[in-house]
């Protein structure tokens, strides 16, 4: 079935494009964690991992609209096996943020 | 005020092209075989008439493939193709322009989906896409937004009639003065697990499940239900000014309407099928024709025992002794329930078009009570001047479009 099942990325906007930053930036720290999120962040964002810089915010810069965020957030909770509840979206505003409040949860155990 | 058609749009079982899907219809193919979207094995109906690709090509982006339903991809791949059939080029179109887009069901697919996620994962675990993939009217706003079409945007209900109450509808609407320009058709993608079993449980399917390519047999003796289809159909009207002004290639004026209720049962028809009947009359007499003007009618007939009957009768009430001839393309495409009304609108088209008129496959055992000539077996020259378009839902609701060679 086509359809929400297909995981293809590949298509960038310009805001992705300009991102200097590379997303993985080698140090695999935490456990990979970075590298975890910023797939998922790809996936749902409908770009590559690699175009990614923690930086970029989602909507002002990945162009997402609010359910696309939403989706994120899902995507992330499912990927870690965490809650994120509604008061902590304000602070997920970037990648970089969701790299650290997912680190952050993970940590809390 | 004369509407026509100026552009057709089809993904069907065939493949993606009204055309395309017409030339298969007069070569005889099938697209009907094994359910392969799932595991069918233990349905009553195991057999399908799928889109096997939807060749999006660069028509939809990695976003819109995650995002919707597939009978939204579905709509947003006819329209394009119908958009293009038109020559209306890309750039918006506008506050006169109408999209009128149904689906017999909407995202089914979706609501099984999600439906599993909500009794496995719980509620907070349901895609915030589920809504807007599951709602009938997204086809026909995705087709909006993508062509920034502004005016009326709805979505007609009416199960197996919903692409034919799009067409006509959109007809008294653009003759209304309400809009220059309409995208009008159908949309379904209810080859899935629950929409099989759904229909299975009704018995409304044919389980002639090791003859894949002979179980559609609309009017033969031997039809036990219909086959499952998938697809979209979208046509352009407009009303012939505004296609006159901008040099438009007129593939046929869509001359009348008629739609008409049984108010009699939830999934049969009025045993006098005096509601089918009802259409076909006022189709002729919106557009001011004799039935004897017409030259081939397009049949709602599924090949179920009961309706393809009824249909029959209507025909003969309205037509009298000497009918048109009459072919269910369902013989070879399936029925692709919401979408049906609108694909088979474009098989009429282009059958006045081509002067060539579509089989009814598989007639093998003549039913006594079915007294029409219905193609069998082979495509027919003719130079028809009218074509009929019946279609007919579920809820005792029906419609007629009459298109006119241009």
């Amino acid at each position: 079935m086509i359809g929400r099942s297909k995981r293809n990325g590949g298509r960038r906007s310009e805001a992705i494009v300009s991102g200097k930053r590379k997303g993985d930036s080698g140090n695999g720290g935490g456990n990979g964690i970075d590298r975890r999120v910023f797939a998922v962040v790809a996936r749902v964002m409908n770009t590559e991992a690699d175009a990614l810089a923690p930086e970029l915010r989602f909507v002002e810069d990945l162009r997402a609209d609010s359910l696309r965020v939403m989706e994120l957030v899902l995507e992330l909770q499912e990927e870690f096996g965490i809650e994120i509840p509604d008061s902590a979206l304000e602070r997920i505003r970037s990648v970089g943020d969701a790299v650290e409040f997912v680190r952050g949860k993970l940590a809390d155990g | 005020m004369d509407v026509v058609v100026t552009g057709l749009g089809v993904l069907a079982p065939f493949g993606r092209g009204a055309a395309r899907t017409f030339e298969a219809l007069v070569a005889g193919r099938s697209a009907i075989g094994p359910i392969t979207h799932f595991d069918a094995s233990a349905q009553r109906s195991r057999i399908a008439a799928e889109v096997r690709d939807l060749e999006a090509g660069n028509d939809l982006s990695p976003a819109e493939l995650r995002t919707h339903d597939r009978f939204q991809l579905f709509a947003l791949l006819a329209a394009l193709d119908a958009v293009r059939d038109a020559g209306l080029g890309e750039g918006p179109l506008g506050d006169r322009a109408a999209v009128i887009l149904g689906s017999g069901i909407g995202g089914i697919g979706t609501i099984e989906r999600d439906g599993e996620t909500l009794r496995g994962k719980g509620p907070r675990r349901v895609s915030p896409y589920f809504i807007p993939s599951a709602i009938p009217n997204l086809a026909a706003s995705l087709v909006a937004m993508r062509f920034g079409a502004r005016g009326v945007c709805l979505a007609p209900a009416s199960a197996c009639a919903s692409g034919a109450h799009a067409i006509g509808e959109a007809l008294w609407m653009l003759r209304a003065g309400r809009a220059d320009v309409a995208l009008a058709g159908g949309a379904e993608a209810a080859v899935t697990p629950l929409g099989v079993a759904g229909f299975g449980a009704m018995r409304a399917l044919s389980e002639r499940n090791d003859e894949p390519e002979r179980a559609s047999r609309p009017f033969d003796r031997g039809r036990d239900g219909f086959v499952i289809g998938e697809g979209a159909g979208v046509l352009v009207l407009e009303t012939a000014a505004h296609a006159a002004a901008r040099g438009a290639r007129v593939r046929a004026r869509l001359a009348g309407y008629g739609a008409s209720g049984d108010a009699h049962h939830i999934t049969q028809p009025d045993p006098e099928a005096a509601g089918m009947a009802r259409a076909m009359t006022l189709a002729l007499e919106d557009a001011r024709v004799a039935p004897a003007d017409v030259g081939y009618i397009n049949a709602h007939a599924t090949s179920t025992p009961l309706g393809d009957r009824l249909e029959a009768k209507a025909i003969r009430d309205v037509f009298g002794d000497r009918p048109p001839p009459v072919s269910s393309t369902k013989s070879a495409l399936g029925h692709l329930l919401g979408a049906a009304g609108a694909v088979e609108a474009a098989i009429a088209v282009l059958a006045l078009e081509r002067g060539l008129l579509p089989p009814t496959l598989n007639q093998e055992d003549p039913d006594p009570q079915i007294e029409l000539d219905v193609v069998p077996n082979e495509a027919r020259p003719a130079a028809a001047r009218l074509a009929l378009s019946n279609a007919f839902g579920f809820g005792g609701t029906n419609a007629s479009l009459l298109f006119a060679r241009s």
